[in-house]
């Protein structure tokens, strides 16, 4: 019964979803559904377009649950096949058309630079909403490979270390080391960019 | 004029961090309810299944129609080569073969069931002195 499944272990679950029940994984489902679309929110920002890589990506874990490696937690092997599949996506379409730089407003400039003098954490929350951050990243995001995005976003959203962040994607620690370097150097000449135009606009 | 600082790779990275923190920690709008989530999880699966189905059934077709096609090409070839004249082998295999001919030739039937791997040669150098 789907009931009593809720208060079971991830590896409880895995193991009776393993032995072909289906409701033991729909519980797995719900439980790190927002992982796998968040993961996916990476990549398409349309809620429901993330929500249905997300399913996509469930339902590969569920048909291939065999070859999840005893030790290995669930939610880290969801995060692999999300990535995963939210590039093989990716490579399906075109990417997203960039925004020149120059079309942010003065408003959302002059609030970035506020922040990269040093701004608190509360001001930060009371001046940058989400879709402000999302104005900002989706100028600078499309001029970095998906790859690079995804060790960008575990480095920086998840706090992960490069190790970790080799050990869930299944790359070498090199791989990750290199992405990161070149993520990085982008996004900080892209915001030095922005924050330049902001000076401007000030003038 | 106002004088700027201008941001090092501190405070840029700090400010990557925060717009990429700020991009995931949002709840995102129009999440489906756990209820819709799963019905469209369970209605990609049952269409994973049916494709896996087909494509198992794909690969059945194509075996029942390729082995018997095999196994009759197999056959074909097999009558062929015991058809074949001697003639029309290559003479690698003849010359290949021509030794064992004239050994078996050398020796008597009843020597010839006694042959063990001494007496093949007792029996090939008796052939030569034949």
């Amino acid at each position: 019964m789907p009931g009593t499944w809720e208060d079971e272990t991830d590896e409880r679950l895995v193991a009776a979803a393993r032995d072909g029940d289906q409701s033991a994984f729909e519980v797995l489902v719900r439980r790190h559904r927002d992982v796998a679309t968040r993961v996916a929110g990476r990549y398409f920002w349309d809620g429901a377009e993330a929500e249905d890589v997300a399913q996509e990506a469930l339902v590969k874990a569920f048909l291939n649950l065999r070859k999840l490696k005893a030790g290995v937690p669930f939610r880290n092997w969801l995060i692999r096949i999300a990535t995963n599949t939210s590039l093989d996506r990716l490579r399906h379409r075109r990417r997203r058309p960039e925004l020149p730089l120059s079309r942010l407003g003065p408003d959302e400039t002059a609030r970035l630079e506020h922040l990269a003098q040093g701004a608190g954490e509360e001001d930060w929350k009371r001046s940058l909403a989400r879709d402000e951050a999302r104005e900002v990243l989706g100028r600078i995001l499309p001029g970095i490979s998906p790859k690079d995005q995804t060790v960008l976003y575990m480095l920086y959203a998840e706090e992960r270390s490069v190790a970790e962040i080799a050990e869930i994607l299944g790359w070498s620690q090199t791989n990750v080391k290199v992405r990161a370097f070149r993520a990085r150097a982008h996004l900080r000449r892209a915001l030095k960019e922005v924050l330049a135009q902001a000076g401007e606009a000030e003038r | 004029m106002k004088e700027r600082n201008e941001p090092g790779n501190e405070a840029l990275d700090r400010l990557g961090r925060r717009l990429l923190r700020a991009l995931e920690a949002e709840p995102r709008e129009n999440r489906a309810s756990d209820a819709a989530f799963v019905a469209g999880f369970r209605r990609k699966l049952d269409e994973a299944r049916r494709r896996r189905s087909s494509l198992v059934e794909g690969i059945g077709g194509w075996g029942w129609r390729l082995g018997p096609m095999l196994a009759s090409a197999a056959a074909a070839l097999a009558v062929l080569l015991f058809l074949a004249p001697p003639g029309s082998r290559s003479g690698d295999v003849q010359a290949a073969e021509a030794p064992e001919t004239e050994l078996w030739a050398a020796v008597s039937e009843g020597e010839a069931a006694e042959l063990t791997g001494a007496k093949v040669l007792d029996a090939i150098l008796l052939g030569d002195r034949r």
